[in-house]
């Protein structure tokens, strides 16, 4: 997969959450829609700003899709459950773009040094922030083990 | 980790879907943990025997020639980890419930951080690596005496160390590439939950 394409999976994925959050809220308790509601600005917001940051790459960022019948069942059965995973392909998400960046060579100028440089430290940083997400979501679920050794590649 | 020594990870999936961008880099499994072992093994005993006979014929810098390309930053990773380890555990003497349970947890994240870390190593055939049989991950010996490691650590200290843990794996992640920037990328990720989870 090239940096582009990792990239745009991340897109994905943040589009996809930033959807499953508008579908979550009416089924979580009150107490829990704050954190929901705070979530899905957070996802627009890095949805937004990878579409714009793919578009100055020189790429056309992909249209999300219509719609995600595949979070439904689980939105209905556990929204906190669905939450987590949400959380968890963003995560996913960007770890891989992370590894793309710094493996990708079609361009070796300093210029692109720097740019895939910039853009590893944003993966990083959002891998970081879905997995502490992803973490709120979790505590209340069972096992009780709210965190996984490996943020982004364990399922 | 399963305790089996199967696949410890199920097929990844995006709700259903096979998701490619979630396959690439894995913590390895116990059967390829040992089969590093016996490669890195493999891998010191011909550069053993490869660098007699230079030695003998006089051919050039026999080091050199066969030094592996170990980045420093996944043995200083591995030394992180084991410093964790110490530091964890040290708070868990004095740990009670719901404390003395998270601290455990954590424990188990930064042991799996370590065969992963060890085993990434044996990869790039570090003929030094710690291997599985010397230096159990439950029983961190490298860097036990540091002096900056307290005799009995308080939770808050390792939530201090947590967060300077996650800074310096991101800070590692950054400067090396493919699956040793993913695992140092994610243990700088889990770190940082480590911290944000303690009470």
């Amino acid at each position: 997969m090239s940096l582009i394409d990792a990239w745009q999976a991340a897109l994905a994925a943040e589009q996809q959450a930033a959807f499953g959050y508008t579908i979550l809220g009416a089924q979580l308790p009150s107490g829990r829609q704050k954190l929901a509601r705070q979530a899905q600005s957070e996802h627009e917001g890095i949805r937004n700003s990878t579409a714009e940051a793919i578009a100055a790459h020189g790429s056309t960022p992909q249209a999300p899709a219509g719609d995600y019948p595949a979070l439904y069942p689980l939105a209905k059965k556990s929204p906190r459950m669905l939450a987590a995973q949400l959380e968890d392909d963003c995560a996913a998400a960007w770890r891989y773009l992370f590894v793309a960046a710094s493996t990708d060579s079609t361009d070796s100028t300093a210029a692109a040094d720097k740019t895939t440089t910039a853009l590893r430290k944003v993966a990083q940083a959002r891998l970081t922030a879905s997995a502490l997400r992803a973490l709120q979501w979790r505590k209340d679920l069972p096992p009780q083990r709210a965190f996984q050794p490996f943020p982004g590649i364990e399922r | 980790m399963s305790e089996d020594g199967g696949d410890e990870f199920s097929e990844p999936a995006l709700h259903g879907r096979p998701v490619p961008w979630m396959q690439e880099l894995r913590p390895p499994s116990r059967r390829n943990f040992v089969l590093g072992t016996a490669a890195a093994g493999l891998v010191a005993a011909g550069a053993g025997v490869a660098t007699g006979w230079l030695t003998s014929s006089g051919h050039g810098s026999p080091a050199a020639a066969f030094a592996p390309k170990i980045p420093p930053q996944l043995s200083a990773a591995v030394i992180a980890e084991q410093d964790m380890l110490v530091t964890v555990e040290s708070a868990l003497h004095g740990a009670k419930g719901a404390t003395k349970q998270a601290l455990r947890a954590i424990r188990d994240d930064h042991r799996e951080h370590l065969k992963a870390l060890q085993s990434a190593l044996q990869a790039d055939a570090f003929p030094a690596a710690p291997s599985a049989s010397s230096a159990p991950t439950g029983a961190p010996s490298g860097s036990a005496s540091s002096p900056s490691t307290p005799s009995t650590a308080t939770v808050d200290e390792v939530r201090s160390a947590e967060q300077r843990a996650a800074k310096a794996a991101a800070a590692r992640a950054l400067s090396v590439s493919g699956r040793d920037a993913g695992l140092l990328a994610s243990i700088a990720a889990s770190e940082a939950c480590h911290a944000a989870w303690l009470p």
